[in-house]
């Protein structure tokens, strides 16, 4: 403790002497005033860095000491810690979706490619949704995993939950998926709970030309996909489009409806339900970065998505027509290298959603966020990143019917802030030790606070075989549906016809969920081409919101439900992960197992359990003349939950695809089969639902692509 | 303490650091517009490892016995080695940690030059630029033992690596084009595929023969391309 004290003011007076040395630059200025600010702010740090440990990654000095095999392996990600990292020294178990990945699996749908990752639960919904959880807890807005697109919040700002169905993202530009398991509040904040899923976009250096791609299946459903990537003096962009139609799944055939409980059958009309659930769907997404100078660079984007699809049933309720869900998604940032090597870079993100869905209501969300990062080195051994976000929210709401949600005292304008601070610490040759803390702000509920400590321990020379320890907490913020939403049916007469059987009561006040970790975690690189991941984990949850039931006054035999920090829960286990590559084949393969046990029996949590086992293989082969094989294998085992959702048996899920390159590279020719073992799939339900439909399994597909 | 201390708390420190890091970046553009040369760059992990790249190719290279060096450096810097960077700098601190290590006994010294492509403009396009560059710059380019052409010099890599020709420089550059220019080593990268975003080199031996320098079997082994006697690997 003493020896940290002393490294701590070591730390502050060597920050002290550098920003010294700034300060004489404003001063000759004349903008005195920056010195006490900067002298404030060192102070902040101080505080910030002493109540925490500190941690250290890979450095260009290492670098130096690989040989020329191992700098041919570096890999990069960024999600683990906000700043680049080798994989083998990320403070977090991580599993990366390549681009590659993305392309042969010949998917239309994140959620369809992300269940082939580590621990990931997924069960598919409609042929729009699904709900994807990292280590279970998933639903169709799983509210408890952080989804970002390079690095920028791109959740619900009513719900929480992830949208990856009205994203204005292309498969094509996804440069790599990052997924984060276990908690990262640490890092990125509230809802970065189980997990978070950072999807990073190419850059628009690496998307240069004309791309075109399209997508057609044995339903007549359509995936279409144009980019155009060129650049002029100091700027670089891309411009892409793109355009689905899916089918519904009563046109492909298999929308067969099923009745979770056969006595609310004539209440909600059931017989007049059928499996709506088409996609017609356009989306655009642009980037452009300028070099401002040598150490100055500037990215602006622009996102949009129109999605028009076929509705569904919800806590009772079918309105028989359409939705619609709009999003605008921008930004401008602006990367900056400083004269003493640090770095770092002020962001904007703006987000605004438009969302007609009836049952839910018309809603629209306003999100603005400013970002800071800096990240510098205040000792040879110590790479210090400080930062924090503020962030504007303003949501209307509307109803459009009695049966719609009722939104307490709407509109709503939230705000909320957050700093943190993470050290990577280079004590020794053999040990480095990583600590992450964040504090937010939210304007609706209360302050809370995340941390990561890892420890790290490097058991050969070459860094490849190292091992884990690390404690973290996070919190789950409940927003504005969780803390204001009800249905107003409780109030309509009885025997008035349909939609008084479910009911919701607004909540009383809730807290924040919090999870504790403790990680141990092991990589170790076997041989030029096999690598070995293994991660185990205890999480300890505390007042997880869900449904409480609440009896009928009445005794009418109604349903209600409210919101409700019901209990905490256990979950425990761990993850394996290997995967061979070299030039000709790629294969991989992982075991999860995730123990889940709730503090009360029935406890509802809003949420699947995770499935306890699950497994993964995945198979690449290049062959000759641009031919490529591509095999995707998931096994999920029964999927437990309360009542509400019921519990959807084991399944197999196995996808093959072949491509075929021609016109030298330039185009490449896609035939593939997905789900094989399976006819249809499903039904499974969302939160609330009382009726579920089947949708789709086995597909074939074809896919033609050109660059020009 | 209370809910509003917190709250405080938060804002007051955040909104310093959004100063702190506000002031640093106008600050620090200000003071680049006053010289090109001796701004540093942003550093990407890419140029890291290119940085440790080319550390590892010097390991393996043997240079003609009758190699120019710059004989103007100091007696303890005499046996030094040196790496010139031609064109805009890409690599930021990347190459600080070379500054400590050696190949064999001899230190290593960093050393930018000013890009053809800067140069012409700010000569104003002149119709002598190439000429006057040349004229300028190029005995000292000679006496380098590695010359990185940086990525904005990609139209002048004829130019170049001509100026250099017979004075044992090694020269390493970007892109598949560089070794089929009259570059000996090139970094490339693939966007997509099993190697993508992975750092891959290719040699073209031919040009490295022409310019007596030796580079050794092991290096060539893990090379993605070697152009022999204009033959492909």
């Amino acid at each position: 403790m003493v020896q940290q004290y002393i490294r701590c003011i070591y730390i502050i007076d060597s920050i002290w002497k550098r920003t010294n040395a700034k300060i004489m630059v404003y001063k000759m200025k004349g903008l005195i005033m920056r010195k006490l600010i900067i002298r404030i702010f060192v102070i902040s740090l101080f505080a910030a860095l002493t109540s925490t440990s500190f941690a250290a990654s890979d450095d260009a000095d290492d670098l130096f000491e690989m040989s020329i095999e191992e700098l041919m392996e570096v890999d990069l990600v960024v999600s683990g810690s906000r700043t680049e990292q080798k994989m083998s020294f990320s403070s977090v178990p991580i599993t990366v979706i390549t681009a590659e990945d993305i392309h042969y699996s010949g998917l239309s749908d994140i959620g369809d490619i992300l269940q082939f990752a580590t621990g990931i639960d997924m069960l598919p919904l409609t042929r729009m949704s699904s709900a994807i959880g990292v280590r279970g807890m998933h639903e169709a807005m799983s509210d408890r995993v952080l989804t970002l697109i390079d690095g920028r919040p791109a959740d619900s700002a009513l719900f929480g939950g992830q949208e990856f169905y009205r994203l204005p993202v292309m498969l094509e530009d996804i440069e790599r998926i990052e997924i984060i398991r276990g908690p990262g509040g640490a890092l990125w904040g509230a809802n970065a709970f189980n997990g978070v899923i950072n999807i990073i976009t190419k850059d628009p250096k690496d998307t240069q030309g004309m791309f075109v791609s399209s997508r057609v299946n044995e339903f007549g459903d359509t995936w279409s996909h144009f980019r155009w990537g060129s650049k002029a003096k100091d700027w670089v962009w891309r411009f892409s489009a793109g355009y689905e139609d899916v089918e519904d799944s009563d046109d492909a055939g298999v929308g067969k409806y099923e009745l979770g409980n056969q006595a609310l059958g004539i209440p909600i009309g059931y017989s007049s339900y059928t499996a709506n659930d088409y996609a017609r769907d356009w989306r655009f997404d642009s980037e452009a970065t300028r070099n401002i100078s040598e150490a100055t660079k500037m990215s602006i984007g622009l996102g949009i998505s129109h999605g028009d699809k076929g509705d569904f049933e919800i806590i009772g309720y079918y309105p028989h027509t359409g939705m619609l869900l709009e999003t605008y998604r921008g930004f401008a940032k602006i990367d900056h290298e400083f004269d003493d090597g640090s770095s770092g870079y002020l962001q904007w993100t703006g987000n605004y959603d438009n969302s007609n869905i009836s049952v839910f209501g018309k809603w629209s969300t306003l999100v603005n966020d400013f970002e800071a990062q800096y990240n510098f080195k205040p000792h040879p051994d110590h790479n210090v990143s400080v930062g924090g976000n503020v962030r504007a929210m303003r949501i209307d709401t509307h109803r459009n019917a009695m049966e719609d949600l009722n939104f307490r005292g709407e509109p709503y304008d939230e705000q909320l802030a957050g700093i943190f601070a993470i050290d990577r610490w280079k004590v020794s040759d053999k040990w480095e030790l990583e600590g992450q803390i964040r504090g937010d702000w939210y304007s609706e509920t209360q302050t809370d606070w995340a941390t990561r400590m890892s420890a790290l321990y490097t058991m050969n020379r070459d860094r490849e075989r190292v091992l884990r320890f690390s404690v973290s907490k996070a919190f789950r913020t409940p927003l504005a549906s969780m803390r204001h939403s009800s249905t107003s049916r409780v109030n309509m007469v009885p025997f008035g016809g349909f939609g008084f059987a479910l009911n919701i009561i607004v909540a009383d006040d809730l807290d924040n969920e919090e999870i504790v970790s403790y990680e141990i975690g092991y990589t170790d690189k076997l041989s030029d081409n096999l690598r070995l991941k293994l991660n185990t984990f205890y999480q300890d949850y505390k007042d997880l919101v869900g449904w409480r039931t609440i009896p009928d006054p009445l005794s009418a035999g109604r349903m209600f439900y409210q919101p409700d920090n019901i209990a905490g829960a256990k979950m425990w286990g761990g993850e394996l992960e290997l995967e061979y590559r070299d030039k000709k084949k790629k294969i991989s393969g992982w075991y999860a197992y995730h123990g889940f046990n709730t503090e009360q029996g029935d406890q509802n949590i809003r949420a699947y359990d995770p499935a306890k086992h699950k497994a993964g293989l995945t198979c690449r082969f290049f062959f000759d003349k641009g031919l490529t094989l591509n095999t995707n294998y998931k096994y999920t085992d029964t999927t437990e939950s309360a009542a509400i959702l019921g519990s959807p048996g084991a399944s197999h899920r196995f996808d093959v695809s072949i491509a075929k390159e021609f016109a030298k590279g330039n185009g490449e020719f896609m035939v593939g089969v997905s789900d094989i073992l399976n006819n249809t799939r499903g039904p499974n339900y969302l939160s609330g639902q009382v009726a579920a439909h089947e949708i789709p399994g086995r597909t074939f597909f074809t896919r033609v692509q050109l660059r020009f | 303490m209370d809910k509003r201390f917190y709250k405080k708390l938060v804002f007051v420190t955040f909104a310093f650091a959004v100063l702190l890091t506000a002031a640093k970046v106008i600050a620090d553009s200000t003071i680049s517009t006053e010289s090109t040369l001796n701004n540093e760059t942003q550093i990407s992990r890419e140029y890291q490892v290119k940085a440790a790249f080319v550390y590892n190719f010097m390991k393996f290279t043997e240079w003609p016995k009758d190699k120019k060096t710059d004989e103007t450096e100091t007696k303890s810097k005499a046996k030094a080695m040196t790496i010139g960077v031609i064109g805009k700098y890409p690599f930021g601190k990347a190459f600080d940690p070379i500054l400590t290590k050696t190949v064999g006994e001899r230190k290593i010294l960093i050393k930018r030059f000013v890009g053809v492509s800067q140069y012409r403009d700010m000569s104003g396009n002149s119709p002598k630029y190439k000429l006057d560059y040349s004229q300028k710059y190029a005995d000292d380019m000679k006496k380098c033992h590695v010359m990185y052409v940086c990525s904005s010099e990609d139209e002048f890599v004829k130019d170049i690596t001509s100026m250099l020709e017979g004075s044992g420089v090694l020269t390493v550059g970007e892109g598949e084009k560089f070794i089929e220019k009259g570059g000996m080593i090139t970094f490339v990268m693939k966007k997509e595929g099993v190697e993508a975003k992975k750092l891959r080199f290719e040699v073209n031996l031919d040009n490295v023969k022409k310019a007596g320098i030796s580079i050794s079997s092991k290096l060539l082994k893990l090379a993605k391309r070697i152009i022999k006697d204009e033959q492909k690997k």
